[in-house]
């Protein structure tokens, strides 16, 4: 990996911890359960890569849009905010970072046609205005490196068969669902990904020489690697159990009123700047 | 050799001091978020110092602390699309660029409707200086602004920044004669080398010749010809090849260098231009007698910046470990440095530089 990944912004200001991250998830804790939290959270990561899909851009741009919304939520929660909104303007600002600019426009049409006008009712000034405040609660900090880069290197390297490959490209798309890209550099993620296909290779005897020697030869912490690979299991096992059909419901729950709620004004910036 | 790195290095430790000091600050604010100072009343605009394509210019003052900054509020253009590139470019690229040679970022913040960028406070550039006809500079000088120049660069580029547009006028001055890189918007990261690029990229006088021959795929190495160009100005005081158009660009170019052939610029005919147009064949015009007053080590660098094939000319990091930097004379240190600002070409005031050996009078290069 790129020394400069130690310098980045990625690394320096936004390597967060899990304690961190289930400090500022507490609040919505209050009102949904953890499995409805993942369940909003992938269903929101699947309308990012249908729009992807749809409007055909290059997977890097909603890695970092998905990055964004990690980091947002890394300091909000949905319960003060509107995941749809700032999911849209996450993948808006995405493709400008990555260089690939779009009408705005043309982003919101597509938000609304693939999330729905029942649930997605927000308009090309609503996504201006909070493309600020998006960039702001991230103190503007708008570079991210992604593993595809290394994983592709790494891969080339070891000759690996292109079945691998297309599984390895997978993995690396789905692990923008979790806290992953918050919590691990990214060259960890590569080859803890390679480390999984790796084992996961149809006759991975030809192959199982070649990588124990290459992750010999590699300067990493093994524990790291298979601390990681956990969660990457564990987070299958999590996916397989996903349905969208009660996202309506969960969003309801959460906009729920409480009497608690005065407490938690400090919350609520997103919907509030958004006024 | 091992003193310009080590430079290198020191440059970058306060880098890390302001990013821990940045990350304290961050935790805070995730804490405390209500008791922020709000950016907006942080700052007070005093008056109008410049106007860009894309920005007003003010000098102001941020009032917690009464330092002197430079807000740049970026024009309303096609807002309905958000911010403008540019604007975006300049935050994402500065945010991540700290570094002593690089303008510093302090602030951004939003009023309804325009962005403003906070800037660190820099009332000079290197065009403004060697425009200033009574500035006399010497050889040390020049080296001492190569060297600040390069260091810059060198961290954009192992940073993956492309910055895409180096000019004297975007190499700012600070008032104790550091220079500093500004001006990203019109930067990149880079990443692959076979990534498809604008080439309509660089103010033409410093603009590499793969791009004036429509390459699309191109490198860190368009930096390194405008930096070349900026060292031949620095010496001759005035632009060193200043086309009218395009294709006088390359004119210009083939008669000061010579015109390349497939020899000098492997895969040179591939490229979009020169497959179509045969250019006239020039010898390279004699450097001796253009740059009276330079080294023998200066102009073996400034060969290596201005090298046609992209591949083989000099990179940041190795201009940086090149002789021309250890052989005397040592480089200036920048406070010492000959100043000029805006207001001292209006009253044409005169100063002098105080280092009093090897004056280059600008006669010599006419
Ligand atoms: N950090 C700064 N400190 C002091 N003055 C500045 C600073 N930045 C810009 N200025 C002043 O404001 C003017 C406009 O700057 P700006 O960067 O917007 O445009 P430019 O680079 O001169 O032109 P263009 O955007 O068209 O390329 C500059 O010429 C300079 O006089």
């Amino acid at each position: 990996m790129t020394a400069n990944y130690w310098e980045s912004s990625q690394a320096l200001q936004w390597k967060l911890t899990q304690e961190e991250l289930e400090e500022n998830r507490k609040e919505d804790l209050k009102y949904i359960t953890e499995r409805e939290y993942w369940h909003l959270t992938y269903y929101c990561c699947n309308v990012a890569f249908k729009i992807g899909r749809t409007m055909q851009l290059r997977q890097r741009i909603i890695a970092t849009a998905l990055t964004y919304f990690k980091r947002f939520y890394a300091r909000n929660s949905y319960r003060g905010s509107e995941p749809l909104l700032v999911l849209t303007t996450c993948i808006y600002v995405a493709t400008k970072i990555e260089e690939y600019p779009l009408h705005i426009k043309n982003v919101v049409d597509e938000a609304k046609n693939v999330i729905g006008e029942k649930l997605f009712k927000f308009d090309c000034a609503n996504v201006a205005e909070f493309e600020f405040y998006l960039m702001e609660e991230m103190d503007f900090y708008l570079i991210v490196h992604h593993s595809y880069r290394t994983l592709t290197k790494l891969m080339l390297d070891l000759k690996l068969p292109v079945s691998s490959i297309q599984q390895a490209w997978w993995i690396t798309n789905d692990i923008y669902r979790t806290d992953i890209p918050l919590l691990y550099p990214p060259h960890i993620i590569a080859v803890t990904i390679i480390f999984i296909v790796g084992v996961l290779i149809p006759d991975a005897n030809k192959y199982k020489d070649k990588i124990k020697e290459w992750f010999i030869g590699l300067n990493v912490d093994m524990n790291e690697i298979v601390e990681l690979s956990q969660e990457i299991i564990n987070f299958y096992e999590l996916w397989t159990d996903y349905s969208d059909r009660n996202i309506y419901g969960i969003l309801k729950k959460l906009r729920a009123s409480s009497s608690s709620d005065n407490n938690n004004n400090s919350n609520k910036i997103a919907t509030d700047k958004k006024k | 050799m091992t003193e310009v790195i080590n430079n290198l290095n020191d440059t970058n430790t306060p880098t890390n001091d302001i990013n821990n000091d940045k990350k304290k600050e961050n935790s805070n604010k995730k804490n405390n978020r209500k008791f922020v100072i709000n950016p907006i009343n942080n700052y007070r605009k005093e008056k109008k110092i410049g106007e860009g394509t894309f920005a007003v210019v003010y000098e102001g003052v941020q009032l917690s602390t009464g330092r002197k900054v430079a807000i740049k509020k970026i024009k309303l253009g096609d807002f309905k699309d958000g911010f403008d590139m540019t604007a975006i470019r300049e935050i994402k690229f500065l945010q991540e660029l700290k570094h002593p040679n690089i303008i510093e970022l302090i602030d951004v913040f939003s009023n309804k409707t325009n962005l403003n960028l906070v800037l660190e406070f820099l009332d000079s550039d290197l065009e403004k200086i060697i425009k200033a006809k009574d500035v006399v500079f010497s050889v040390a000088d020049i080296k001492s602004w190569m060297l600040m120049t390069l260091r810059g660069l060198y961290h954009c580029h192992r940073s993956f920044i492309l910055h895409r547009d180096l000019k004297p006028n975007n190499l700012l001055i600070s008032s104790n004669g550091q220079l500093k890189i500004g001006d990203f918007g019109l930067s990149r990261d880079y990443g692959e080398p076979s990534e498809v690029m604008t080439s309509q990229v660089v103010t033409r006088w410093y603009r590499a010749p793969e791009l004036l021959f429509g390459a699309k795929e191109y490198g860190y190495s368009v930096d390194m010809w405008s930096v070349g160009c900026i060292f031949a100005e620095l010496m001759l005081r005035t632009p060193y090849l200043p086309g009218e158009n395009d294709m006088e660009q390359l004119d210009i170019i083939f008669r000061a260098l010579g015109t390349p052939t497939e020899e000098t610029w492997p895969g040179m005919k591939l490229l979009p231009v020169p497959s179509k147009v045969e250019f006239s064949i020039y010898p390279k015009t004699p450097w001796r007698n253009l740059f009276t007053a330079a080294g023998y080590d200066a102009l073996d660098l400034l060969e290596k910046m201005l090298t046609y094939n992209p591949a083989k000319r000099i990179s940041a990091q190795d201009a940086l470990l090149h002789p021309y930097f250890r052989n005397k004379p040592r480089p200036t240190n920048p406070s010492k440095l000959p100043h000029c600002t805006k207001e001292d070409i209006n009253n044409s005031k005169k100063r002098k530089n105080l280092d009093g050996e090897e004056k280059i009078s600008k006669r010599l290069f006419v």
